[in-house]
């Protein structure tokens, strides 16, 4: 992705302020009035539409279209569908670790994004994703969360 | 207001007991390590620490925060010094004389100034802040709804007007936090809004997921764009090593004291910067090391002097206390860390705000106590693990990340074991990750997160008690007519600073 803007992030972030002014003010709840006469939507919508003035601004300043994003430049497919799968081990995790195990998962976790960070060697990545999982599982027992060890049908 | 011996002893039992000193000195160590990392921030150390402390007793849980704090902030000038790569922002100032005399063979010198120019002001404005925060928390009293409004719009606009290059990104990420801070219901009737019909979002965003978020799990997606190895080479982590071990070099009595005048300013400089909300430890760094610099012409600062070092690490660490003020004399917080701090203080059920040094006496004295007692500890453990310290800028990317991913979904699950926590945080880290790479500031939007629902809360009251007349609401004392003007002239001053830097730059291109 080249020569991504200023003038493009501000459009962008205009795109998303529009969005939400849009689902704020066609929402059931906005214009309703509560008993110190004050609407429910009235901050929502007074700080949304802050956000579109400063989008705006972001959008159009004079000097928007010459100052490049070089990050911006970095975004690929490969890069997207590898932050796609964190999420999804993520929410496994988050979601399945008691019935499935926190060791299983987290080990996953570890390896998964690892291998997604450029490490290619399988014995040191299981060591160091073994080696975090025992710190952060003592580390939590210490501290008194209570984590499932292993998927709940083993019955441990 | 005068003292409570009562609390006082209270919070002396309270700090001074194993677990919370053990506590403080982990924060320490953890935050210096941090802190010598570079891309690590001593947000993003806060952020991923803060849901260990929901279990622990108040004083170990602002130990460990105010510990990380610290460490973190004297932890950059570590790999400033050694690879001329601060490891935070706040370091950038100490790399041009830090590393300097690290070339000249003058590493351990500028190491040891770095620390004890940072415990040095650190320790002295920690004690500014004990004088200062009573005496502005007796006048913020005084404050009604009205003029409370106005501090918190003030606060705003200093934020977002600071925080950056461009006023147009921070305001835009302040407004962005103060529309976030409005999901869930409205926090006088309780009436559900802004929750897009999700049952999970009924309480609104918690301060724990949204951090963790804009500041952790946004780098991971970050660095999963842009998987490249960052580091130092390993032939330099050599020297620092070889450089720590020996036994010359050292810092002597006569080269500290003889920096008593830079020292000075970094701290005056770095307490005044730290008190006004969205500056902090970077500006403070750097504004004292231009003034050390103007004031001492012929002492070579910015040529490896360590002068320079402790003028550039004095006025970064002088920001740590005062950043506080704010937060415990109004309830505002004065920078991304201290937001941290009073949400960790708002989860053990002591909401920051001029009434806590009546409500809760005994947490004020700790946080008093643990902001001096963490310079010892600062001293102690910077002084004798610098050498690891030196090293943890080597560890490689690709093991870091991944445990940073993993503490961030866990440490949100870990705070109300709740999982759709862990959902608002990956969908915060995505609004950081679009922060990032729109190089829009992050501090803004978590300070007029926490500032939103207060500032709404205010004016409300503010409503009401003026039987509805906007006028009479924003306007009923000469005082609340001072905070306006003074809003209006923070946002003039900083359109009229980004003009006059645009019209420089112009000038500096042709």
């Amino acid at each position: 992705m080249r020569n991504f803007t200023d003038r493009s992030a501000g459009l962008f972030l205009l795109c998303l302020s529009v969005a939400l002014a849009l689902y704020v003010v066609t929402s059931d709840w906005a214009f309703v009035e509560m008993r110190d006469g004050t609407l429910i939507g009235s901050f929502p919508m007074a700080f949304i539409a802050l956000c579109l003035v400063f989008a705006g601004r972001i959008a159009l300043a004079k000097d928007a279209l010459t100052q490049t994003l070089e990050d911006v430049g970095d975004m690929s497919v490969t890069g997207a569908l590898k932050i796609a799968a964190l999420l999804g081990a993520a929410l496994l995790l988050a979601f399945y670790h008691e019935r499935l195990g926190f060791v299983g998962l987290c080990i996953l976790f570890l390896v998964m994004n690892g291998i997604f960070m450029g490490q290619r060697k399988p014995v040191s990545l299981l060591v160091y994703a073994a080696c975090v999982c025992a710190a952060l599982f003592l580390l939590f027992m210490a501290l008194g969360f209570e984590l499932t060890v292993f998927p709940q049908s083993f019955g441990v | 207001m005068s003292l409570d011996y009562d609390a006082l002893s209270l919070a002396l039992s309270m700090v001074f007991q194993l677990e919370t000193l053990l506590w403080i000195a982990v924060g320490i160590a953890v935050g210096v390590g941090v802190g010598a990392m570079p891309g690590l921030q001593s947000s993003t150390a806060v952020a991923l620490m803060l849901p260990l402390t929901f279990n622990m007793p108040v004083a170990t849980a602002l130990g460990l925060l105010i510990g990380l704090y610290k460490g973190s902030i004297y932890g950059g000038s570590i790999s400033a010094i050694s690879f001329a790569t601060p490891g935070a922002p706040e370091s950038a100032a100490t790399v041009a004389d830090g590393n300097a005399l690290m070339r000249r063979g003058k590493g351990k010198k500028a190491l040891h100034m770095a620390l004890y120019s940072s415990v040095t002001a650190d320790f002295l404005s920690d004690l500014l802040t004990i004088l200062m925060a009573p005496a502005l928390a007796l006048i913020a009293l005084k404050f009604g709804p009205s003029e409370r409004s106005w501090v918190l719009i003030l606060a705003i606009t200093l934020i977002g007007a600071l925080s950056g290059r461009n006023l147009s990104k921070g305001m835009f990420s302040a407004a962005l936090g103060l529309y976030i801070g409005t999901m869930g219901s409205d926090p006088i009737g309780l009436v559900p809004r802004n929750n897009f019909d999700l049952w999970w979002l009924r309480d609104g965003i918690p301060l724990p997921p949204l951090v963790i978020g804009v500041f952790a799990m946004s780098m991971v997606y970050q660095e999963l764009l842009r998987p490249e190895v960052i580091g130092a080479g390993r032939e330099k982590m050599v020297d620092v090593a070889a450089l720590l071990k020996s036994k010359s070099e050292g810092l002597k009595l006569r080269e500290f004291l003889r920096c008593w005048k830079e020292i000075g300013i970094g701290l005056g400089v770095g307490s005044f910067v730290g008190v006004l909300p969205g500056l902090g430890a970077t500006v403070g760094a750097f504004l004292s090391y231009a003034v050390a610099k103007q004031a001492s012409p012929n002492k070579g600062i910015g040529d490896g002097a360590l002068e320079g070092v402790a003028a550039a690490e004095a006025g970064n660490n002088a920001t740590v206390g005062p950043t506080l003020v704010p937060l415990i004399a109004f309830g505002i917080p004065g920078s991304a860390t201290a937001a941290l701090i009073g949400g960790a203080l708002v989860m053990q059920g002591a909401t920051p705000s001029p009434r806590m040094f009546s409500l809760f006496p005994e947490i004020i004295y700790s946080l008093f106590i643990i902001l001096l007692v963490g310079n010892l500890a600062n001293l102690f453990i910077g002084r004798f693990f610098a050498g690891i310290y030196a090293r943890l800028g080597e560890v490689p990317r690709r093991y870091l990340i991944p445990l940073i991913g993993l503490m961030a979904v866990m440490g949100t699950y870990a705070y109300q074991q709740n999982p759709y926590h862990v959902v608002i945080m990956l969908v915060m880290g995505l609004v950081g990750l679009c922060f990032r790479l729109f190089r829009i500031p992050e501090a803004p939007l978590v300070i007029a997160f926490m500032i939103a629902p207060l500032a709404e809360q205010n004016l409300r009251k503010a409503h009401l008690i003026s039987r509805e007349d906007w006028v009479t609401t924003l306007f009923n004392s000469p005082l609340s007519v001072g905070l306006a003007i003074a809003c209006v002239l923070s946002l003039y001053l900083s359109i009229r600073f980004q003009i006059a830097t645009r019209v420089r730059a112009g000038k500096v291109d042709t």
